[in-house]
């Protein structure tokens, strides 16, 4: 993996096309801008890791399997 | 009016037990209704049933039987579509997969369901600054109950 060290307003090129900017920086935040031709898709991670997740939530679940969650959660409450 | 569940037989809801999600949940746009099915009033784990198609569902868990005090941040877009001023009118709901050995069965803490109760809409929120992992153990205290 590259690693690459970035202040305010600079900025990365990725091929001839993409640029990344950074924008802002704050304690535990950055804000950054980016050019890219529109027929690139960009979306945060968390996004298409949920996306995932539910595909597989999707999946069929047996009855049995939900109740024995629910009397394991029972326990796992009354253990708090 | 009579619909096909997947878990639950034929059930006919009335227009107030249908929740419509604004932008439906991700990866599955394109159903935005859904009915909440539970065995009783107060159960913790319950069954998100499409009512555009039978075959869709998943389960969700109260994210308050997972871990303590769950937190939320929803942005201000988030609480326009859920017609809302404050995230407290919001009611949370935890997506759940429930693996064959349910010991390894999984919560999305980080992307809940936030409903407004009153207005009956929906939509999964990714919560932002959040620490909360997006795939989180069910049971994670098993080991502390036995020590």
């Amino acid at each position: 993996m590259l690693v690459i060290r970035r202040k305010e307003t600079e900025s990365i090129l990725i091929g001839d096309d993409i640029e990344i900017i950074i924008s802002e920086i704050s304690s535990d935040k950055v804000k950054i801008c980016i050019n890219a031709p529109k027929e690139i898709k960009i979306s945060r991670k968390e996004l298409l890791e949920t996306c995932e997740f539910n595909i597989t939530a999707s999946e069929k679940t047996n009855k049995e399997s939900i109740l024995s969650i629910k009397s394991k959660l029972k326990n796992q409450i009354s253990n708090n | 009016m009579i619909f096909k569940t997947r878990n639950y037989g034929d059930i006919t809801p009335t227009e107030d037990d249908i929740i419509r999600f604004t932008e439906g949940l991700y990866g599955f746009e394109e159903y935005e209704k859904y009915v909440i099915l539970k065995d009783k009033p107060e159960d913790d784990i319950m069954y998100l049933q499409s009512i555009d198609n039978e075959n869709l569902s998943f389960v969700l868990i109260d994210p308050f039987v997972i871990i303590n005090g769950y937190k939320t941040t929803v942005n201000d877009d988030d609480l326009k579509d859920l017609k809302v001023k404050n995230k407290s009118e919001l009611k949370f709901l935890l997506v759940a997969i429930i693996t064959k050995d349910i010991q390894n069965s999984l919560v999305n803490l980080r992307s809940p369901i936030a409903i407004n109760p009153e207005l009956k809409i929906a939509k999964q929120v990714i919560l932002e600054n959040s620490e909360y992992p997006l795939r989180y153990p069910v049971f994670n205290n098993e080991e502390d109950g036995r020590c």
